[in-house]
């Protein structure tokens, strides 16, 4: 275990973290996901150790880093930061944030190595504003694996890229972290990125984690009506969450009988908000139909699981 | 949450706030037979005259301040980046020197009388009066009006002259609709400000021999020697500027005055024909009468004094001068920078506020300091010979008196430049350099020291200026036999020996110029 949350209580006007317990193993990736204000930065300031919590424990490497009685401070925590808008040094060149936290200010060798990771050989020479987003990012990234951090924790590392490169920039960190075989931490808000990127996530609603699972499982057994809708489209039959994949349109006789309520054209598809009978109820769904069920009065349904 | 870094901001504000509680309590006490007499006589005057001065120049600053800043900003016409440099100039020349130049010329032996009785005319009239003063003193301080204002003028014309251009509103009402209320808060501050200067004002009163409190708080101390009738005017000079100050808080209101900058080029409008004239008119005079005719007069008689006055004695009031002023300016710049630091990384209510109670000293007129700090150290000086530490007067009367009194006086400048960059500083950068191992302290040293680095510089000029100026404060608390350029100029002026103070006026002038033309180049006024 590489990292160890117990009982983490953080309150500033009113209670922002709820008994948050979270185990972490080494080389994982994890996301921490839920909507803004949730507590997820805090969370995230707490492990990094710029906020204090109010109780609770945490260990990093079986050792103890904060308690009510110990506090070890960011500097010596050996935990690496990315923040949103990269926060380099600007007037540090690259190579002057990448030794920034190295204790041999010489290190030419670290240096090239580093820079050869995130694929951007020769930018020694170069300052912050000279580099583009995705450039920056990458230093900054780089400038935390420098110290050799026992787990890197990052902020909403993708909320200042638009969404054309987000993928590329993605793809490329994830290698990154990947390659140097490293702990991560993520906060996103952004489902699609957490269920890309991690092992586990943990959900974050009203102050607390609903869930800490993979993102399979996330997916198709959400612990709440509030988790299975932040994934995606969600369908609910009594407490049973269906997905879009788990839900087949057929003109044959099938296992539920549906009417067509209203339909919304998305382009690839059409979005198909339907009321599905079964016995005797009625349950409102949404469906995508790539076909012409749209036009069709009543049509079946039939549900995987 | 107690820490060394918010203990030393707390330590330091009490310190600071010392002398000023000292004032306050002692002004507390029974009524004194002087105050007694001072209230069924004088008192009245003092307030009265203070009063009439306050408000004389306040609208007067207002009138060339805002004038010039309008005129330089909105209109385009022949010389007008010469005037926007200019009219900065009446900055470097201290109103008391302003004054005795001013008591020269108009003095009964002196070019102008003489000139007049050449013309046959026999009419006297004495210049040492009250509308003198106030023409004298709007002369002086109109720049902290004209800088402070034309940039705010400057700052909402590229931002909002061409959106309501487009919206079919003439110059003349977007100048009075949108943009002479946006600038409102730099008005009433940069009036307050002189206000301020003018309630703290020494030299001049004193050689024009005006009634008003801050003479009569030195007089009644020094003269009088009766401290409980001295801080009783001094509590009644800060009530004053209290009430400045809520009136410029109150006039602020609610309502927000941000800009977004969007810089968009705007054309300046060509001035012509008569009104060209009269705004060449107007320019000129606090230029002409503010800078140069002082200029010209401190010239000519350095030149004449220079080969008597120039010798070792004059080095060493310029090293005096330049030293304080430099420590000082070092001293403030450090401490503020190191307190700024400490409420950027403890952001606790008590420590937000700790900025507002460390400027109190610049808002409280010099006597109030200076006897509040003749106090505070007459009373450890006591103390530390009652205890055995020392056989001799130890504090008061030295260097470092004054020094204090300096700080005390002068570290709102300071806050307030660092308050300012600091704000400009994502702390981000602050956490991922704590975050790759480095301490608060060596997180100041190697993010914000650098970064800030232009800032700290321009603090410490605006601090290095104000001290070189200053004048009660250094009169009052420097040591035994100890002069600078300011001191050596008033007591010349006040032995009539006016023409002896040019050469020390040209030190100040001259040393006060260069980090001028500094600061105006870099349009960081």
């Amino acid at each position: 275990m590489i990292l160890e949350l117990k009982q983490l209580n953080k309150r500033f006007d009113k209670p922002v973290l709820k008994d948050i317990d979270l185990e972490i193993e080494q080389g994982q990736i994890i996301s921490i996901l839920g909507k803004s204000g949730s507590g997820k930065s805090t969370l995230l300031n707490i492990i990094a150790g710029f906020e204090k919590a109010n109780s609770g424990s945490l260990h990093i490497n079986g050792q103890l880093i904060f308690d009510k009685k110990k506090n070890i401070e960011p500097q010596d925590r050996n935990i690496g930061f990315v923040f949103q808008n990269y926060a380099l040094f600007p007037h540090l060149t690259v190579e002057g944030n990448l030794l920034f936290g190295v204790k041999n200010k010489k290190d030419k060798t670290l240096v090239k190595a580093l820079l050869e990771m995130v694929d951007l050989e020769g930018y020694e020479k170069k300052y912050p504003h000279e580099l583009s987003g995705g450039e920056q990012q990458r230093i900054s990234i780089a400038r935390v694996l420098a110290t050799d951090p026992d787990i890197i924790l990052l902020d909403e590392p993708f909320s200042s890229v638009d969404t054309l490169l987000k993928t590329q920039i993605e793809k490329d960190l994830l290698m990154i972290i990947k390659k140097s075989r490293k702990t991560a931490i993520f906060v996103t808000h952004d489902p699609k990125e957490a269920m890309a990127i991690s092992d586990k996530i943990a959900f974050l609603e009203n102050s607390e984690i609903v869930q800490y699972d993979t993102p399979q499982n996330i997916y198709y057994q959400p612990r709440s009506n509030a988790v299975a809708s932040f994934f995606g489209v969600a369908n609910f039959i009594e407490e049973q969450c269906y997905r879009l994949n788990q839900i087949t349109l057929h003109k044959q006789e099938g296992m539920y009988k549906a009417q067509v309520d209203h339909v919304i054209f998305r382009g690839e598809y059409y979005e198909l908000h339907i009321k599905v009978n079964v016995d005797q109820k009625q349950y409102p769904f949404v469906v995508f139909d790539y076909d012409d069920f749209h036009k069709e009065d009543a049509f079946y349904i039939s549900l995987l699981k | 949450m107690l820490n060394r870094w918010s203990s030393f901001s707390y330590i330091l504000t009490f310190i600071i706030l010392l002398p000023i509680v000292l004032v306050i309590n002692h002004a507390l006490g029974s009524e004194t037979q002087t105050l007694i007499h001072l209230k069924d006589t004088v008192l009245s005057e003092y307030i009265s005259s203070t009063l009439i001065l306050v408000v004389s120049v306040g609208f007067l600053t207002f009138i060339l301040g805002v004038g010039a800043a309008y005129l330089t900003t909105f209109y385009h016409f022949r010389f007008v980046n010469f005037f926007v440099f200019a009219l900065a100039l009446p900055f470097a020349v201290p109103t008391y020197i302003m004054g005795y130049i001013y008591s020269d010329i108009f003095g009964y032996f002196n070019h102008f009388h003489m000139f007049v009785r050449s013309m046959g005319i026999k009419e006297y009239f004495n210049v040492l009066n009250i509308y003198s003063v106030m023409i004298i003193m709007s002369l002086a301080l109109y720049p902290y009006v004209y800088l402070i204002v034309k940039a705010s003028f400057e700052k909402s014309k590229s931002a909002l002259l061409n959106p309501a251009l487009s919206l079919g509103s003439s110059r003349k009402r977007i100048f009075f609709k949108i943009i002479l209320p946006l600038s409102r808060p730099a008005i009433m501050g940069s009036l307050a400000l002189v206000m301020m200067e003018t309630i703290s004002e020494y030299g001049i009163t004193e050689y024009y021999n005006i009634k008003t409190l801050t003479p009569a708080i030195f007089n009644t101390w020094f003269g009088l020697h009766d401290s409980r009738s001295a801080t009783y005017l001094a509590v009644i000079a800060m009530i004053m500027v209290l009430v400045v100050l809520s009136i410029e808080k109150y006039n602020r209101g609610k309502a927000s005055y941000k800009i977004e900058s969007t810089a968009s080029e705007v054309k300046k409008q060509q001035l012509k024909g008569y009104k060209l004239y009269m705004s060449y008119f107007f320019l000129s005079l606090p230029v002409i009468f503010g800078f140069l005719i002082p200029l010209i007069w401190i010239a000519v008689y350095s030149y004449e004094y220079a080969a008597k006055l120039l010798d070792d004695k004059f080095v060493t009031i310029l090293t005096n001068s330049l030293y304080a002023a430099s420590l000082s300016a070092f001293i403030i710049m450090s401490l503020a920078f190191v307190v700024g630091y400490t409420s950027r990384i403890f952001p606790t209510m008590v420590n937000r506020y700790i900025s507002k109670f460390l400027s109190l000293g610049f808002t409280m007129p010099g006597a109030v300091i200076a006897i509040g700090i003749i106090m505070l150290f007459t009373d450890t000086d006591k103390w530390l010979i009652e205890h055995y530490v020392t056989t001799d007067l130890f504090l008061s009367g030295s260097f470092f008196t004054l020094l204090f009194a300096y700080i005390v006086r002068f570290f709102a400048i300071g806050v307030n430049t660092v308050d300012s960059s600091f704000e400009r500083i994502s702390f981000n950068l602050n956490k991922a350099s704590r975050s790759l191992g480095c301490n608060y302290f060596k997180t100041l040293l190697k993010v914000e020291l650098p970064l800030m680095k232009n800032a700290l510089f321009f603090g410490f000029i605006l601090v290095f200026m104000a001290t070189l100026k200053e004048l009660p404060l250094t009169l009052v608390l420097r040591p035994f036999n100890y002069e600078t350029l300011t001191t050596k100029a008033y007591t010349l002026a006040n032995a009539q020996m006016l023409h002896e103070t040019a050469i020390y006026a040209l030190g100040i002038i001259v040393i006060s110029l260069i980090p001028l033309t500094i600061l105006i180049v870099k349009k960081h006024v």
